[in-house]
């Protein structure tokens, strides 16, 4: 059988299995490359005390790549605000922090959302809908991260952060499938 | 508007990539840099279009969604995404020459 025929076989199937026509579609894809969403060096993250919550998900199957990507500017815009500037980063006891690559102080937001990815493998089926979203906090910022992951927007203080825990409950409602596995990744624990 | 002589084939230099586990397939237009995500539909409209006619495009598509679409549906679908694929310089259409 040639590839051509294979692909037929295998797209009628796939159209018989959906039970119904789509309207045939294109969209362009937009690649994008979160530079200020980059997780800082493990040496960095460990003196800061820097957790990252990865939580793993599936899409639900009618949720579009673009309707993930238009949550994603919609997140990334709710914590880009004057209250999570970034700032200098310090260790727990208040020093500061030198980064040993660059010899330079690094300056991040307490609260930073790095990006929702595919998830390279996964239990879950079927793949290329599970994809897990990464966030990072430190010093203040991992109370802030934990409020917005986990409580009703409406009961978390400071008040900037209701509409960022909107936005996470956005996501769970709309777009996803079920509950997230979490990891919480701590570079100050041992393996 | 297409005529039933006219052929489709994929543009030169495109290159289609099928992502089976998504249901989709991803064009890349060197011509105008772009990469393109394709419903399962525009797929197979894609995947069909191998220097062939419409007529026959018309009659393979029928084919192979009959069970979901009759033949009057099954036309005017492929008629809009040979258009959207056109139009995105991912299919190029070539008209029968006047004899």
């Amino acid at each position: 059988m040639s590839d051509r025929a294979r692909t037929l076989l295998y797209l009628r199937a796939l159209i018989d299995a959906g039970g119904a026509l789509e309207e045939p579609r294109l969209e362009p894809v937009r690649l994008h490359v979160r530079t200020a969403g980059s997780i800082p060096p493990k040496a960095v993250m460990a003196a800061a005390g820097y957790i990252v919550v990865v939580w793993t998900w599936r899409i639900r199957p009618e949720v579009t790549r673009i309707e993930v990507e238009e949550w994603e500017r919609a997140h990334a815009r709710e914590l880009d605000v004057a209250e999570n500037a970034p700032r200098p980063m310090t260790e727990a006891g208040g020093a500061g922090i030198t980064d040993a690559e660059t010899g330079s102080v690094p300056s991040r937001s307490m609260l930073a959302y790095h990006g929702t990815v595919l998830a390279r493998r996964s239990v879950f089926a079927p793949p290329g809908r599970t994809v897990q979203t990464l966030w990072g906090a430190w010093g203040e910022g991992r109370q802030w991260l934990e409020a917005i992951l986990s409580k009703a927007p409406d009961t978390i203080a400071p008040e900037w952060l209701q509409p960022i825990a909107r936005t996470v409950v956005d996501l769970r409602t709309r777009l996803m499938e079920g509950d997230p596995e979490v990891t919480v990744i701590d570079p100050s624990l041992p393996l | 508007m297409f005529c039933p002589t006219d052929r489709f084939d994929h543009a030169p230099g495109v290159v289609l990539r099928p992502m089976p586990e998504w249901g989709c397939a991803y064009a890349y237009t060197p011509r105008r840099p772009a990469l393109t995500e394709l419903n399962t539909t525009a797929w197979l409209i894609a995947a069909l279009c191998d220097g062939t006619t419409l007529a026959e495009l018309e009659r393979d598509f029928a084919d192979t969604v009959q069970r979901v679409a009759g033949s009057n549906a099954a036309r005017d679908t492929l008629h809009r995404g040979l258009a959207l694929l056109v139009e995105a310089g991912i299919i190029a259409r070539t008209e029968e020459a006047p004899r």
